[in-house]
């Protein structure tokens, strides 16, 4: 047994991307297995339950968790860890906010069980089954299921976070410099995310291009504009960018591309609800004076929580959706 | 057997020059509304953050209201105008979590308008009280952080 | 570590307007218990000596660090309590005062119902309070020195009331002399009083004063700063005339070779390329206009200083820039005439018999091209005049809006043909839609010209009417009467002076929808602009006649002269917004934001700045904010957030 730090990579309700984030450091994770042992990485290696709770409290130094939590499975898993973890960083905008399976607050279980397990025109479920926490097959084998909560929790509504490490994914940099920083042991204050406090704006390369005077007269979708290309501020074409309200660190990767931001990277330290900071910013840039014509701007963007809590519904002041 | 009635918590937002002044005439006056609208006081309508609003609906508001100066009256110029835009965009958003549009109300009282305050007050309440409790933590379920109003 | 607050609640009964309905005791008790709360007392009325003292004495006592007033409306007593606590040897914000009478005792029946949100208000404001923090007054160095901007009537005016040995005023104007419009007209309404004799003493007196520092013939290029520290850059044409010892002989005029249309006319007559602005002028010292003048175009002319016995002429003359500080800037820009070019059916054309009331002025002007004789542009005397009301004015399709004097101008200048005898036997018909004359002694007027044979038609639309010129005269057809006429005089609206646009943007104002300059407030506040220290007079902020562009001067030197003491600092407002930079990423969005302009952006370090002067607290930022980077004092989010959770 080396005497290398241990280190666990788990997923919860995640795609996968995190894990190939990780596997985006290309060289550089040959730098990191270098310098810690990782003991549980489901995606990648063969470690089961069983070791990890073999494991003393405490005996990892690190855990590092992506994903949304959903399922009583992941809730188990995530609680371990973090017994037998000294710090535990909540990975990539699934785990810090809820990510984009956050989204599923906007339904419950049985919304998704009918449409996924009944309505789907492409099933084949004559008998209309839904998964069971528990079911016997063939009379004798006993099989169970995690029980599939109705929300998603970011990782720090279920067990205490110490760190979060932003982004969908987080970018090759972020994580170098987390990892960096935990092995060389200058991690900032406990609760910190590990990403530049200021948001997007400031490192933005279409920063310049920003008028002081910003008025809009309408919402236009990304796709609906031909001149994403040409270096300006989008907001200034009424384009929502969630730059403004989203952290910086992610390299404008997206704005590189000429994306508009979509704010993975969560809200900057002094926001806690991402959504509702951008909506204020909006609302307050919308053009017209006139009680006529203010709905008219707002109906062009017919659907607001999609752009505003993309990644940051299970996050929110409000949480999830009501179910009438 | 005795039901007890539902009775609304409604948080007002008022501003220091027009609605406070309002709500005040309506006292001189007499004019009685229901005990369930309490009032917020903040400088200018257009202070009142949509934050507030959404943690007023997640901390047990049934109905909450922003009471501002009419149009061109406004004692900064135009605060009561980016109430009435943020009110605007909150609305719709407020629709897509399911919390009903009539839970949320703006309206213009100005400092002489006791009248209208009693009577805007009193129509919310009775709004409020066919709509039901809101009830926002028990709608979303439990959540397991800790509460986010210090 | 922060120390632990010492919090003390004081009910007042208000003489049972309070406890009549509320039961302040048992709140009381209810108040005392909770966590770091000290004290909770009842009295009869706080507000009285007694009251105040115990006040007072409680905090000394219970070395209290907080505390809640539960009484009566902020907006009567909030100063009371809060001079209480600086008498306490508390900062004066240390406390809340919790309204539940006006909006608990007054307006509730059931005492439960009362009493139960009297003490959720109570609590709520007990949340709210441990947030506040200590803020003191503040105070700026400032400019006394005042910026008129325009040297009419409302701009000498506003210098002369404001000019001393401890405020000097800069009066910037961008023609050769004073007066503005009004240097115009022959005579003024309701009297026909001499206009020049009326105005000359005034603008006398602003040349002679030793405060103020006359800049004619410049231009204002750029104003930076803000209230009391402001910095403009003045940009002084060169005249090519030496003030001092030019003696105003005219001799030099006739020799000029050049001759071009007078724009001091309004194009009626000619001036030479040395000209002074009008006869009588003030100063009255010529000009040298480099548009028109040969040696500007390569020719070697030296007429004038040939002529010149003086030695007044000074060909290497140069435009002169200077910056100046100020505290204030006055905006007296004035007014010009809409163009009746843009009305289609009247076919205006500048070279026929039909004028613009302020070209008339100048054609029955003394000082005007014709001496002050009625004659039509082939120099025969008309036979029948008629003048139209409201020509581009009160129509959607032009300017929508009454410019309130030209229809006294009107009757004026139909009582000052007659009086003067300017053209006998002509008969004068006046075409009007309302007869809008406002003023002392204008009824009187308008009778004597009715029973003297002046025509008096109304029209529905003045705009309306069709003109056709053939033959030496000018057809007007119109659904009321069809009429012919020698002379036409068209009373158009007074429009901004387009020259203005530029200074008014850089000075950030705001303009109506016709482009007039936005005071504060229309009815209680309209010389002061949202821009401290930025103040609107004359008719740039809406047409005026010569009464109320003086009464505006005025107007304008009070505000300054209370507002901006010499010697004084500036106290600014304590409870104002500050923008965090460690958190602002300059994104701009408050920047659109704020109606005083009080945001700036600083492009060295890429971050939104709050001017702490120019703002008022208003809190519309902080909400816009995307980074929650701006803090409203007193008001803060936590703050408000903790009253919110106090109250649910």
């Amino acid at each position: 047994m080396s005497d290398k730090p241990k280190i666990a990579i788990y997923w919860c309700s995640s795609c996968g991307g995190c894990e190939e984030a990780v596997v985006d450091l290309n060289e550089a994770i040959l730098d990191v297995v270098d310098a810690v042992d990782i003991v549980f990485w489901p995606v990648a290696m063969d470690f089961k339950y069983e070791d990890v709770r073999k494991y003393k409290d405490g005996e990892l130094l690190a855990s590092f968790i992506n994903g949304g939590i959903r399922l009583s499975e992941q809730e188990e898993i995530v609680k371990l860890l973090r017994k037998k973890s000294q710090l535990v960083f909540a990975f990539g905008s699934c785990a810090v906010m809820g990510g984009i399976p956050g989204l599923a607050n906007m339904t419950n279980r049985e919304g998704i069980f009918t449409r996924v397990y009944k309505e789907i025109e492409s099933n084949d479920n004559p008998e209309n089954r839904v998964p069971e926490t528990e079911t016997k097959l063939d009379g004798k084998y006993d099989l169970e299921l995690p029980e599939f909560y109705n929300s998603v929790y970011p990782l720090d509504q279920i067990i205490p976070v110490d760190y979060y490490i932003p982004g969908c994914a987080p970018s090759p940099e972020t994580i170098t410099d987390a990892f960096t920083a935990i092995l060389e042991g200058k991690l900032p204050e406990k609760g910190s995310v590990l990403s530049p406090a200021k948001s997007l704006c400031d490192t933005c390369p279409r920063k310049d291009t920003k008028p002081d005077r910003i008025e809009i007269e309408r919402f236009v979708e990304p796709h609906h504009y031909d001149k994403l290309d040409d270096g300006r501020c989008f907001l200034e074409a009424g384009i929502i960018c969630m730059g403004p309200a989203t952290r910086g660190g992610c390299g404008e990767r997206c704005i590189n591309a000429n994306m508009p931001c979509r704010g993975c990277y969560g809200p900057p330290n002094d926001v806690k609800d991402q959504g509702v900071r951008m909506m204020s910013a909006l609302a307050s840039l919308i053009k017209t004076d006139k009680e006529e014509e203010i709905p008219k701007v707002i109906e062009t963007l017919p659907d607001l929580i999609g752009p505003l809590y993309m990644y940051g519904l299970p996050s929110s002041i409000l949480f999830r959706r009501k179910i009438k | 057997m005795t039901e007890t009635r539902f009775e609304p918590n409604i948080v007002a937002f008022v501003c220091n020059w027009c609605s406070y002044g309002g709500a005040d005439i309506a006292g001189s006056m007499r004019l009685k509304y229901p005990s369930n609208v309490k009032l917020i006081r903040v400088m200018c309508s257009g202070r009142v953050d949509p934050e507030f609003i959404m943690e007023a609906f997640r901390n047990g508001a049934d109905g909450v209201m922003v009471l501002a100066c009419h149009p061109k009256d406004c004692h900064y110029i135009e605060g009561n105008y980016k109430a009435l835009k943020r009110y605007n965009m909150l609305k719709p958003l407020l629709d897509q979590f399911n919390i009903e549009q009539d839970r949320l109300c703006l309206d213009w009282v100005s400092a002489s308008e006791g009248e209208k305050f009693a009577r805007v007050s009193r129509e919310m309440n009775e709004r409020i009280t066919k709509l039901g409790p809101l009830n926002w933590e028990k709608a979303i379920g439990p959540v397991r952080s800790t509460e986010v109003l210090s | 570590m922060k120390e632990k607050e010492r919090l003390g609640f004081f009910l007042c009964e208000c003489s049972k307007n309070i406890s009549g309905t509320v039961d302040v005791h048992k709140i009381k008790d209810e108040l005392r218990k909770l966590p770091d709360v000290v004290t909770a007392e009842v009295t009869n009325l706080y507000c009285s000596a007694d009251g105040k003292a115990e006040i007072i004495e409680s905090i000394k006592k219970n070395k209290l660090t907080k505390i809640v007033i539960g009484g009566c409306s902020v907006k009567q007593h909030e100063h009371t309590f809060m001079k209480v606590l600086e008498e306490a040897g508390l900062n004066p914000y240390f406390m809340q005062l919790v309204n539940i009478r006006e909006h608990v005792a007054w307006v509730t029946d059931d005492k439960d119902k009362a009493t139960a949100k009297a003490s959720a208000l109570l609590k709520a404001a007990y949340h709210r309070v441990q947030f506040h923090e200590a803020f003191e007054k503040k105070e700026i160095d400032a400019n006394a020195d005042v910026l008129v901007i325009g040297g009419g009537l409302s701009g000498c005016e506003a210098a002369l009331n404001l000019a001393s040995e401890e405020r000097k005023v800069y009066l910037v104007e961008t023609h050769p002399s004073l007066g503005g419009q009004a240097t115009k007209y022959e005579s003024s309404f309701p009297s026909l009083e001499c206009c020049s004799c009326m105005i000359l003493p005034k603008l006398q007196e602003v040349v002679e004063n030793p405060h103020i520092e006359l800049l004619t013939y410049s231009d204002v290029e750029e104003v930076v700063g803000f209230f009391g520290n402001f910095e403009a850059t003045i940009n002084k044409k060169a005249k090519y005339v030496v003030p001092d010892k030019c003696i105003g002989c005219n001799e030099c005029l006739a020799p000029c070779p050049v001759e071009v249309p007078n724009e001091y006319d309004d194009f009626l007559g000619k001036r030479k390329a040395i000209h002074f602005q009008v006869t009588g002028a003030t100063p009255y010292l010529p000009v040298i206009d480099k548009e028109t003048c040969l040696r500007f175009k390569g020719e070697d002319c030296t007429k004038c200083r040939d002529a010149c016995l003086f030695e007044a002429i000074n060909y290497d003359d140069e435009d002169e820039k200077s910056t100046i500080s100020v505290g204030s800037v006055v905006l007296a820009t004035g007014f010009e005439s809409f163009d009746p070019a843009l009305i289609p059916n009247m076919h205006y054309t500048p070279d026929t018999d039909v004028y613009t009331a302020l070209q008339f002025e100048r054609l029955i002007s003394n000082t005007g091209p014709t001496s002050g004789k009625l004659l039509k542009r082939d120099g025969t005397k008309p036979k029948s005049l008629v003048m139209v009301h409201c020509v581009g004015s009160r129509d959607k399709r032009y300017k929508n809006y009454c410019s309130n004097i030209c229809c006294s101008v009107l009757l004026k200048m139909s009582s000052q043909i007659l009086e003067e005898k300017l053209a006998e036997g002509i008969q004068i018909t006046h075409l009007y839609r309302d007869m809008t004359i406002g003023s002392t002694g204008m009824e009187n007027m308008y009778e004597k010209l009715k029973q003297e044979g002046v025509g008096f038609i109304r029209v529905a639309n003045p705009n309306d009417i069709n003109f056709n010129s053939q033959n030496g005269q000018i057809h007007l057809t119109l659904p009321e009467k069809n009429l012919t006429a020698d002379m036409v005089v068209l009373a158009t609206a007074m429009v901004p002076n387009k020259k203005a646009e530029k200074l008014i943007d850089m000075l950030m104002l705001s303009k109506d929808e016709e482009g007039f300059v936005m005071p504060t407030h229309r009815k209680i506040d309209a010389v002061s602009t949202p821009i401290e220290g930025v103040i609107v007079i004359g008719s740039a902020s809406y047409p005026k006649d010569i009464t109320h562009s003086i009464i505006d001067g005025s107007a304008a030197a009070g505000k300054i002269a209370f507002e901006l003491k010499p010697g004084k600092k500036l106290e600014i407002e304590t409870l104002v917004s500050f923008i965090d930079e460690e958190i602002c990423s300059g994104c701009k969005t408050c920047i659109s934001i704020c109606p005083y302009k009080a945001i700036g952006y600083d492009s060295e370090k890429g971050l939104s700045v709050i001017n702490e002067i120019l703002c008022r607290g208003c809190g519309s930022c902080v909400v816009a904010c995307p980074s929650n980077a701006i803090t409203a004092r007193l008001f803060e989010d936590n703050t408000i957030l903790a009253e919110l959770g106090g109250l649910l």
